[in-house]
């Protein structure tokens, strides 16, 4: 893999123009949230880059986040992107198994020590090491001896990032994210049960282009998770106005009104989904009528319920993380909101609306 | 749920209402976009809004639509999925949308320039170009 060819020689080869190229790469400044004037430093900076070694290890998890990277946009730019990566390890995509894989994870460290970039998804049981294995290696071993030549790590999916359902309370495997373990290496988390393709192939773009990009407090990468899904949904406009859907199949859920009262985390989650989206760009679940998880906030399966309004107490079960707090305010609004709209407001929810009463009551 | 119930609306109906629902952003872009053709005229400086920043309702987009209106020019362009290079009725001012491979929508712009940059021939693309065309010619001269 050390051989291979230059993004600019991979382009020519597979008849990719170089107006191609750049308008790839304003896409991705557009969803790296950076200045269309970037665009000519990207296309320079990715036509340059060193083309650092991936080991991508799997451990405590679903194969999700690897799904979701296998399916984006495929065959695009991104597609050599990551022949560009050299991605020398991943055990789910790579033809060899058992010890001839171990051997080119061995083969990368060596060759590539101190430049390889680590990619992780899945968290660490750390109760008992042998509740998660990989050719006899624990998961716990296999990250801290792959971890030690590092340049930086990217901690891919909520389960590496904070623990994610492994996590969850009872946590029976005593599952940590990366992060509790790793201590002296940079470390990205990219959140997201899983984390959107264009997410996870833009923060490598990022590293790639200009190194570890800005983090916010939980270590995600600020372009991607500087702003919460609530402050970006387009269904924005009928939570301001008071307008809630009150079941899945009333006339709000219908009209498509917010979905706050049906469980909705929007307001205390950070993520690039009402932008990006999923899918090839095609929706996000908002958009397809289903309350916002949560999913790229610590401890998310235990917030109290998925369909339980934010205003609603939690009980013992909630342990927002910083960016939940800090999103508390915005959940104070909506709930002194409510409660000002009171019973009667739920009662007219499913009166009609048209046009001049939006207009009137904005 | 009886869907046809004379209380549930029709499709086309909430669309005409979705039409209407406005965050406010669109009044202050036709703003910037103003004050970006005057530093095109005044300065040569030109000038790129990224939509996909900024949060737009269907109501901002209709009125981002009828004010700018439809222009003169439109390129369709054929990389990695469709582009299109749309000048508006307002000259100077050009909508930019990119489209992937599938259709779907990648990135969406406006452009206050004289000639966005993607409509123009780049040249590592012209210098394959003349490659391309000295082996066609070349393959001309051998079969002759």
């Amino acid at each position: 893999m050390a051989n291979k060819p230059m993004l600019s020689e991979l382009m020519k080869t597979h008849g990719i123009s170089r107006r191609a190229f750049i308008k790839y790469c304003t896409s991705l400044a557009s969803v790296m949230a950076l200045s269309p004037a970037m665009v000519p430093r990207i296309a320079e900076a990715l036509e340059n880059a060193p083309r650092p070694s991936v080991i991508w290890l799997s451990f405590q998890e679903c194969t999700g986040c690897t799904e979701a990277i296998t399916r984006s946009h495929a065959p695009t730019i991104e597609d050599l992107i990551f022949n560009a990566i050299s991605l020398d390890y991943h055990h789910t995509l790579q033809a060899a198994s058992g010890h001839a894989a171990e051997a080119a994870r061995e083969h990368a460290m060596k060759e590539h020590y101190g430049k390889y970039v680590v990619v992780v998804d899945g968290s660490i049981p750390i109760k008992d090491p042998g509740y998660s294995c990989i050719a006899g290696i624990s998961n716990l071993d296999m990250l801290k001896e792959t971890a030690a030549g590092a340049a930086a790590i990217v901690s891919v999916g909520t389960c590496a990032a904070y623990g994610g359902v492994g996590h969850a309370d009872p946590n029976p495997t005593g599952a940590v994210a990366v992060s509790e373990i790793i201590k002296d290496k940079p470390i990205i988390n990219v959140p997201g049960c899983p984390p959107i393709p264009v997410v996870m192939t833009g923060v490598l773009a990022h590293f790639l282009t200009f190194g570890i990009p800005e983090l916010d407090e939980l270590g995600r990468p600020k372009a991607f998770f500087g702003e919460s899904i609530h402050d970006r949904c387009y269904r924005r406009p009928f939570y301001d106005k008071g307008m809630f859907a009150e079941s899945f199949d009333d006339e709000g859920a219908r009209g498509g009104w917010c979905l706050y009262k049906l469980g909705c985390k929007g307001p205390t989650t950070k993520s690039a989904c009402a932008t990006v989206k999923w899918n090839n760009g095609v929706s996000f679940p908002i958009e397809a009528g289903h309350p916002c998880l949560g999913c790229t906030e610590p401890d998310f399966w235990d917030n109290g319920g998925f369909y339980k309004p934010l205003s609603v107490p939690a009980g013992d079960y909630r342990k927002l993380g910083l960016a939940a707090v800090a999103g508390g305010a915005a959940a104070g609004v909506a709930g002194a909101l409510l409660a000002k709209a009171g019973k009667a407001k739920a009662a007219k929810a499913h009166e009609t609306v048209d046009a001049h009463d939006l207009e009137k009551s904005s | 749920m009886d869907c046809n119930s004379p209380n549930t609306k029709k499709t086309s109906d909430i669309d005409d209402v979705l039409s209407f629902v406005s965050t406010g952003n669109a009044i202050p872009l036709l703003h910037e976009i103003k004050h970006a053709l005057g530093q095109l005229l005044e300065n040569n400086v030109t000038s790129t809004i990224d939509l996909g920043a900024i949060p737009f309702a269907p109501g901002d987009e209709r009125l981002l639509d009828d004010v700018l209106g439809i222009g003169e020019v439109h390129a369709a362009l054929a990389v990695m999925g469709e582009s299109h290079v749309r000048e508006t009725a307002v000259p100077g001012v050009w909508r930019i949308d990119h489209f992937d491979e599938d259709g779907e929508i990648q990135s969406r712009f406006i452009e206050i320039t004289f000639m966005p940059d993607i409509l123009k021939t780049q040249r590592t693309d012209a210098e394959t170009g003349l490659e391309t065309l000295s082996q066609r010619l070349n393959a001309l001269d051998d079969n002759r």
